[in-house]
């Protein structure tokens, strides 16, 4: 047996074994039962994406606008989010909590957390609910509150009824905790970490670029979706802007002022990963369950949202698909760097619209470069062999179950 | 996929000679003039007034316009700043309506330097004193709405019809401009603010010589505003770093996001 057999035989029990943590266990139940609605949150962004925002997709490409006033729209995506995360939060306390303590009402549990969840998402600026979906702070948020409780029963040593002085006081405590904490999780002060690095020019370079592309998805991994292109718009807007003048005046890359950033390569090569899964559920799994999530994650991972497979398949925190996760986008991002530098496609200079597809990008943003589509092509079916592996231990042990 | 391909391609194509300005117009700078026998540091106790919020700092760009149209800059814009403040100052920073029109023409020449370097498509001005007539003169002599969106002007205590404290004596300055309204950019809101030292001056500049910028501006641009402030701040020299004239930058321009592509527009 290889070492790379054994490694994953070990990674397969262990994927296993932390699949039956309670929390892990009670993530994923929770988001089962949120799918419905998960996928009506993920569809109202790609639809205020690709149709309705004034730099949506197809407003950009046909140059019209809808007449919908812009905030209306945001705000309308904004509440979905969070009936969504306020859903999962009350859910999750529910399931964490019934694993703990099987036998107990999980009311004052489930309420507790619904306003807190409520508090902390109430009067924030839009960064930190749509751009960042923090699941990460919500998960720690229920495992902090559910073990409170369990030790503050404990305390009192004899059982209350879940809505006694005593209980609604330690929800009180919860409560305002959470409303004390909040200007903390929302500080504006992580936009203001997350715009110095980014405006750092090390982001033109190929090492910064593939610790990029290791951290973004690790982030996903935890629970921190960030949308990869306001991100590298924002850190990459000189370098476009220079390279896109420079060819406008010279009509050559050669001499290129950013022949390197993270434009031309993460943007244009990178996170292939969720369309490759996508691809597996739907070519190569024969469970309904599994087909169906395909089906409905399609046109998201077309449109580089990944979040019904992160969630619903799940992805998140799963030790098994941590390694494709992040070894997709490097090696993609790593040979769509070689494509450029060895002259196999021209740089991309051209920007792309806002939510274009990753198949397309690189074929746009070289103005109509066929090479450049069929290097887009060979990266989704590179980035299916990266995760194919995973995928058949991840099927075997769903049939064993 | 084909039909987004096939969209997508053409919008490149189309684009591919403008798109370098819609880029550049990610950048909406905030350009400052200042008055007479000021320099380009005349701003910076209201700079760092804007700046007191820690979640808006903007980054300040200073261009120093020597006598024989050389220029000095200083500063930077920051990577991620969209809002940037930019200073265009005088080494020639004497009074008169001949030094008018030279800094208007020099105004010319460093903007297109600054598109050709910032990338940027729409901007707002502010003059202080004759920097708003600086500006007035440049819109109607050079500015073109091809090359560059001005949105919003703000001019503070600029003496349109000079130290004349009656409309009924016309500076020839103030009449050239009145005949060359139809010039002005129509898109364009304008905000004149008057400081009142007493109930006739500022200090230094008529009233009346600064509400005289309503037969420049008014019907010819899309708004115009006239704002008097009174009180010991509202001294002439210290209008710029007036506190109302701070909330009044926040509120009418700072906050005022016209320029489409500006990503606090974007989606989220």
């Amino acid at each position: 047996m290889s070492i790379f057999s054994k490694g994953l035989s070990l990674l397969t029990k262990w994927d296993k074994r932390w699949q039956h943590q309670p929390l892990i266990s009670a993530i994923y139940t929770t988001y089962r039962k949120i799918f419905t609605i998960l996928v009506i949150d993920v569809y109202a962004h790609i639809i205020a994406l690709l149709f309705l925002l004034p730099n949506a997709l197809f407003p950009t490409i046909l140059d019209y606008q809808l007449p919908f006033y812009t905030p209306i729209v945001q705000n309308v995506v904004l509440i979905i989010d969070i009936i969504t995360m306020t859903f999962f939060s009350t859910l999750l306390a529910k399931e964490y909590y019934q694993r703990r303590r099987p036998d107990h009402d999980a009311t004052l549990i489930m309420m507790t957390m619904f306003y807190s969840t409520m508090t902390s998402f109430q009067n924030q600026n839009n960064f930190n609910v749509i751009l960042i979906k923090n699941y990460f702070i919500l998960i720690l948020l229920v495992y902090a509150v559910v073990n409170s409780y369990i030790l503050y029963q404990k305390l009192l040593k004899q059982p209350q009824n879940p809505l006694s002085f005593a209980n609604i006081g330690w929800a009180a405590i919860i409560i305002t905790i959470a409303t004390v904490l909040k200007p903390f999780l929302h500080s504006a002060a992580l936009q203001a970490t997350i715009n110095q690095y980014l405006s750092s020019s090390i982001f033109n370079h190929i090492p910064a670029i593939l610790i990029f592309a290791l951290i973004l998805p690790l982030l996903s991994w935890i629970g921190i979706s960030i949308p990869s292109d306001l991100l590298v718009s924002q850190a990459s807007a000189t370098a476009i802007s220079e390279n896109l003048n420079f060819f406008l005046t010279k009509h050559t890359t050669a001499h290129i002022p950013y022949p390197i950033n993270l434009y031309n390569t993460f943007s244009m090569f990178s996170i292939v990963g969720g369309l490759a899964l996508c691809l597996l559920l739907l070519f190569r799994s024969r469970n309904i369950g599994d087909q169906r999530l395909g089906q409905w994650s399609l046109l998201p991972s077309l449109f580089n949202n990944h979040q019904l497979l992160l969630f619903a398949y799940p992805l998140l925190l799963r030790p098994l698909f941590l390694i494709p996760m992040l070894v997709s986008p490097v090696v993609t991002t790593s040979l769509g760097y070689l494509a450029v530098k060895l002259h196999v496609i021209t740089i991309p200079v051209y920007q792309v619209p806002l939510s274009t597809p990753y198949l397309i990008r690189a074929y746009l943003a070289t103005n109509g470069n066929l090479i450049a589509l069929a290097v887009s092509i060979l990266l989704i079916i590179v980035s299916v062999l990266i995760y194919l592996p995973f995928f058949n231990i991840a099927m075997k042990s769903q049939k064993e179950s | 996929m084909v039909i987004i391909g096939i969209l997508g391609r053409s919008w490149v194509d189309e684009t591919r000679l403008n798109q370098s300005k819609i880029q550049n117009s990610r950048l909406y700078p905030v350009i400052f003039i200042p008055g007479s026998s000021a320099t380009v540091n005349r701003f910076d106790d209201l700079f760092n007034k804007l700046n007191a919020n820690p979640n808006q700092k903007h980054s300040v760009l200073k261009i120093n316009i020597k006598k024989d149209g050389q220029y000095d800059i200083s500063g930077t814009i920051r990577q991620t700043d969209f809002r940037p403040f930019i200073v265009i100052g005088f080494e020639n920073n004497a009074d008169g309506y001949s030094n008018i029109k030279k800094q208007a023409s020099y105004i010319d020449d460093v903007l297109t330097l600054l598109q050709n370097r910032y990338h940027f498509h729409h901007f707002d001005a502010i003059g202080h004193s004759n920097g708003g007539l600086i500006w007035t003169r440049y819109l109607e002599k050079y500015f073109n709405n091809q090359q560059f969106v001005m949105n919003h002007l703000m001019t503070l205590g600029t003496p349109y019809n000079f130290s004349e404290t009656s409309i009924s004596r016309k500076t020839e300055m103030l009449k050239d401009m009145i005949q060359g309204r139809t010039q002005l950019p129509s898109n364009l809101i304008v905000y004149s603010i008057a400081g009142t030292e007493d109930y006739t001056d500022d200090g230094i500049v008529p009233v009346q010589s600064v509400t005289a910028g309503k037969y420049i501006f008014q019907n010819y641009t899309q708004k115009y505003m006239q704002i008097t402030l009174s009180g010991n701040e509202a001294q002439h020299s210290n209008l710029p770093d007036n506190n109302e004239v701070v909330s009044i930058i926040n509120q009418y321009i700072l906050t005022d996001n016209s320029n489409p592509r500006n990503p606090t527009n974007a989606p989220k």
